[in-house]
Parts: structure tokens; C-alpha cells; sequence
């Protein structure tokens, strides 16, 4: 039992950086952004591009980290796939939503765009790398055996800590940062914020990047938890939204707090239920606590 | 130096015109007040000095400057500032936030304002850490206005700035007016209360059907007994 909730906390931890961005998106953009998994597959797609392939081909070296089944040359790739998934986004936006924008599209036409957007992503890894499963390492990897009957990967920790690490960075952005708060305060009130001479086509941008860095890294670290399909981060979009609602629309803090829940209650009902059951298990927890806080937990009044 | 100057203005939202040919100015730091009923343009016509609107006929001038289909982050830089009716603050972020984004676009002598605007409002610094949507009414019509203030504007556009407000806390807002106005800034005041807003003007416009109907020195618009009767509720 107590080894199911550590497992659900990676699962959460994973689940909620994909949720942040979400829930960043739709406070500044204000559309659901259906794409947000498939950026997720995206960037652990990349991963396995820079440090299966074009990494080592330029002669880069892997060093090995104690105990987790990857090491350095895997950790800058995973840096390396956050930006270029920003950069992909950007450009998606550019392309895509701008022009959608600038037409004054309702948010339902942009999120069926970005539905669109989806399916596109998916498509194409579907033709570069192929439907099958992929592992970035076939390395057996050893548990470690903790109090309490828990075994775990060191790689299980590496991506505790990982998201602890950016959920921190993000957190000192939004709160210390000019550009932070800025972002802050066009989610707020975009017009007041258009008024005060904030450059809202820069906070726009920044949001994009900040959600799929975000997106992209917590693809890869399912990937270095499980494994690799094209699907992967389309069956994570349900659960993002689950998380994001949880938390309430717009709070980073609530959709990390959302998706630990969902994470750790969804590995828990594993122990009652068929794994099958995990998204019913999830939405049964959305549908009692909407029923108690209609807004989420840290949704506004 | 000139102040405001609106020439024969028009504008409206999209197809609906509102305004037509409308005329004010307003010289620096005078308090000018516009009062009529709901629906004359009053709003309209301030949103659109503000840019937030674009004419369609007409010129604006602003300190001799020709400002007309300015954008508001243009206008802010220009020494204008304008606080809305409502949805005039960020809720979610604290008070000294809140100030810190109506400076967004100053490079220096931030801290110094941010005193001095303390120092006005010195309820808003003993509770610089609050988040903004926890205040009272009144508060968050100080955040607001210390908002529009961190650029020493010189002039102030100011929509019912009393409106939704407790009686005791209209009076503050009144004084703080004429404080604001102590410190040479100008202000143009859309308010219901027009018979306290005209007490604290030197002039002012009455609307009515997107048209000027009548200007004058506000002593005189109290006494006049028509505008007394239509616009500031009876005689007194």
C-alpha cells in the first residue's frame, strides 16, 4: 500500500508538470489546449533522437550517474528537448493560433484547432519512429528496498527530484520575476495588463515556452519510468484535465496539488481494481470534490 | 502647455456610433467633471480620449500632440492614465504587485514612487502583501487609482470612481481626489455623484445622447436649475 503511494506520487509528479503548462495556457490563452499530450510525446521523442542517435554520431560521451540507468549525455538531451519542444510550440502558435487569433476565433474553434494540432504531432511520430514500444535504456534496473515494504528505482527518485526542481524554478519566475508577474497579471486581467504597457505578445510567448519545456519534460520522464509510445501523452490528456480542473482553472499550485491526488489515487485503486478501472477512479475523485468545491481547490471566488 | 484637447470627436463600438461631435479640454491640472445620464457617452467618450476605442471623426490633442487612435501603451508613456469602472485591478496579485505593474513600463525611481504612493495611501502599505482580491471595495479603489499613479501621470481619466462604494467611503475617495489633485495632476471624472464631483471640479460637461448639451464653470452648473433638476437629483 505504502509502495503504491510512492508510485502514485512519481505518476502524479509527472502528471502535474504536464498540468501546470495546461493550466498556464488556458489562464493566458484561454483555450483548452488539446495538444498538450501529444508536446509531451513530442519531447520524449526528441530525447531519444539526441541521445540514442545525433548525440552520439558527434562523438558525445555518456558518463554515467551512480545509480540511475541513464547519465549525463540523456540529462542535457532532456534540457536540449525541453527547449526545442518551446520552439516547436512556438512555432505551432505562430502559424496556427495567431492567425486564429487575430481573426477573433472563439476558444472553441482555437481548442478544436489544437485538437487538430494533436493528431498531427502523433501522426508524424507515428511516421518517424514507428508504433512500437521503445526504452531510452535496456539496462536492467534494480530497486532499491526501503522501510515499509517500498521498492524503489533510483530513476523513480531522479524524477521526484527533477520536478521538484522545476515546479521550484517556476515558482521563483512567477513570484520574483518581472516577466513573472506579468504573465501573472495578463492571466488575471488581460486588458488592464494591455493598459500598464505589458507586451502581452511577449507574455504570450513565454507561456508557450514555459508549458511545453514543462510538457516536454515530463514525457521524458515517463518515458525513463515506463516506456516510449506514440500515444503516451494522449492518454495522459485526460488526466491533465482531471488535474487541472481538481486544482481549479488557472492555479499552477492547484494543478500540481491536482495531479499528485490523481496520481497517487489512481495507483491506490490498483490495489481494489483492475488498472483498467485507473481513469474511472480518476474522475469519480473530480466528480466528489466538484461537488464540494465547484471551482477547484484553489479556484478563485 | 496645453492640456487635453477633444475636436469634434465621433466614435462608438464597432457599427453603433455613440458620440457625435464632441468637444472638451481639459488644462493642466484642472478638475473637469462630466456628468449626465446613463447612456450619454460619458464612458465612451473616456475610453476613447484613452484610446481603448478609435474615433471616427475628430482629433485629439494631448499636450500639443496629436494623440488621436493612440493605443493606451503608448498613451501611459505620454504622461495619461485611466482607471476603469470596473475590473481595474489584478485580483490575484498583492497590493505592492499591483502597484508594480502600473510601473511596468518605468525604468527608474520605482521605490521612490512606490513610497510616495505609500505614503498617500497609507492603508495600501500595511497591506502591500495582501492579494488584492481580499481587500474591501474601497481598498481595491486605492490600488486601482495608486495603480494609474506609478507613472506621475499628468493626467488622470477617472470612470465613477465612487460607484458600488459604502457612503463613508465615497467621501474618501472624493478626498482623495482633490489630493491627487493637490499634487498638480489633472482629472477628467465620469461620476454619478455629480453634485460632490462638480463641488471638487473647476468645470464642467453635461452629456446627453452622445452630445455635449451644456459646459460651464461648475459653480454655475450647480446653480443652474434645470441641470439641477435633471442631473444632481433634485435642488438642494
Amino acid at each position: 500500500m505504502t509502495e503504491l503511494m510512492v508510485y502514485g506520487v512519481v505518476l502524479g509528479s509527472i502528471i502535474a508538470l504536464g498540468a501546470i503548462g495546461l493550466t498556464l495556457l488556458y489562464g493566458i490563452l484561454r483555450f483548452a489546449h488539446f495538444a498538450h499530450g501529444d508536446l509531451m510525446t513530442l519531447g520524449a521523442y526528441v530525447v531519444l533522437f539526441l541521445n540514442a542517435e545525433l548525440l552520439p554520431a558527434l562523438g558525445v560521451p555518456e558518463l554515467k550517474l551512480g545509480p540511475l540507468s541513464f547519465g549525463a549525455r540523456m540529462l542535457g538531451s532532456l534540457v536540449l528537448s525541453m527547449g526545442v519542444t518551446a520552439v516547436v510550440a512556438l512555432v505551432i502558435d505562430r502559424l496556427l493560433y495567431n492567425p486564429l487569433r487575430a481573426r477573433k476565433s472563439s476558444p472553441i474553434i482555437l481548442a478544436m484547432a489544437s485538437l487538430g494540432m494533436a493528431f498531427i504531432v502523433r501522426s508524424v511520430i507515428y511516421l518517424i519512429w514507428g508504433p512500437q514500444f521503445l526504452f531510452y535504456s535496456q539496462e536492467l534496473r534494480p530497486a532499491w528496498e526501503l522501510p515499509l515494504e517500498v521498492r524503489l528505482r533510483p530513476d523513480q527518485v531522479f524524477i521526484l527530484v527533477f520536478v521538484l526542481l522545476l515546479v521550484l524554478l517556476l515558482y521563483l519566475f512567477l513570484q520574483r520575476t518581472k516577466l513573472g508577474k506579468a504573465m501573472r497579471a495578463t492571466a488575471d486581467n488581460p486588458q488592464l495588463a494591455w493598459v500598464c504597457g505589458i507586451d502581452t505578445g511577449r507574455v504570450t510567448a513565454w507561456t508557450w515556452a514555459l508549458g511545453a519545456g514543462l510538457a516536454a519534460a515530463a514525457g521524458v520522464l515517463y518515458g525513463i519510468d515506463a516506456q516510449l509510445r506514440p500515444d503516451m501523452g494522449w492518454s495522459f490528456l485526460l488526466p491533465l484535465f482531471a488535474a487541472v480542473i481538481l486544482g481549479g482553472i488557472g492555479s499552477p499550485l492547484g494543478a500540481l496539488v491536482g495531479g499528485l491526488i490523481l496520481g497517487v489515487v489512481q495507483q491506490v485503486s490498483t490495489a481494489f481494481l483492475l488498472p483498467t478501472y485507473k481513469p474511472a477512479v480518476a474522475f469519480l475523485v473530480l466528480i466528489l470534490l466538484l461537488f464540494v468545491r465547484p471551482r477547484g481547490l484553489f479556484g478563485g471566488t | 502647455m496645453a492640456g487635453l484637447d477633444v475636436h469634434h470627436i465621433s466614435s462608438g463600438y464597432g457599427e453603433m456610433s455613440i458620440l457625435h461631435d464632441v468637444s472638451i479640454r481639459v488644462e493642466p491640472g484642472e478638475v473637469v467633471t462630466l456628468i449626465g445620464p446613463n447612456g450619454a457617452g460619458k464612458s465612451t467618450l473616456l475610453k476613447t480620449i484613452f484610446g481603448l476605442l478609435t474615433p471616427t471623426e475628430g482629433r485629439i490633442l494631448f499636450e500639443d500632440a496629436d494623440v488621436t487612435g493612440m493605443k493606451p501603451p503608448h498613451l501611459v508613456r505620454r504622461g495619461m492614465s485611466y482607471v476603469p469602472q470596473v475590473d481595474n485591478i489584478f485580483p490575484s496579485l498583492t497590493v505592492q504587485e499591483n502597484l508594480e505593474m502600473g510601473a511596468f513600463v518605468r525604468h527608474d525611481g520605482f521605490a521612490e514612487r512606490l513610497d510616495e504612493l505609500y505614503t498617500f495611501f497609507p492603508t495600501l502599505r500595511l497591506k502591500r502583501k495582501q492579494r488584492v482580491g481580499s481587500l474591501s471595495g474601497g481598498e481595491r479603489q486605492m490600488v486601482a487609482m495608486g495603480r494609474a499613479l506609478m507613472l506621475d501621470p499628468r493626467l488622470l481619466l477617472l470612470d465613477e470612481p465612487s460607484a458600488g462604494l459604502a457612503p463613508r467611503l465615497v467621501g474618501m475617495v472624493f478626498d482623495k481626489m482633490a489630493e491627487i489633485n493637490r499634487a498638480g495632476i489633472a482629472l477628467l471624472i465620469v461620476e454619478q455623484n455629480a453634485r460632490e464631483a462638480l463641488r471638487l471640479s473647476q468645470r464642467g460637461y453635461v452629456m446627453a445622447g452622445g452630445q455635449v448639451r451644456l459646459e460651464g464653470e461648475s459653480g454655475q452648473l450647480l446653480q443652474d436649475e434645470e441641470v439641477g433638476r435633471l442631473y444632481l437629483g433634485g435642488r438642494r
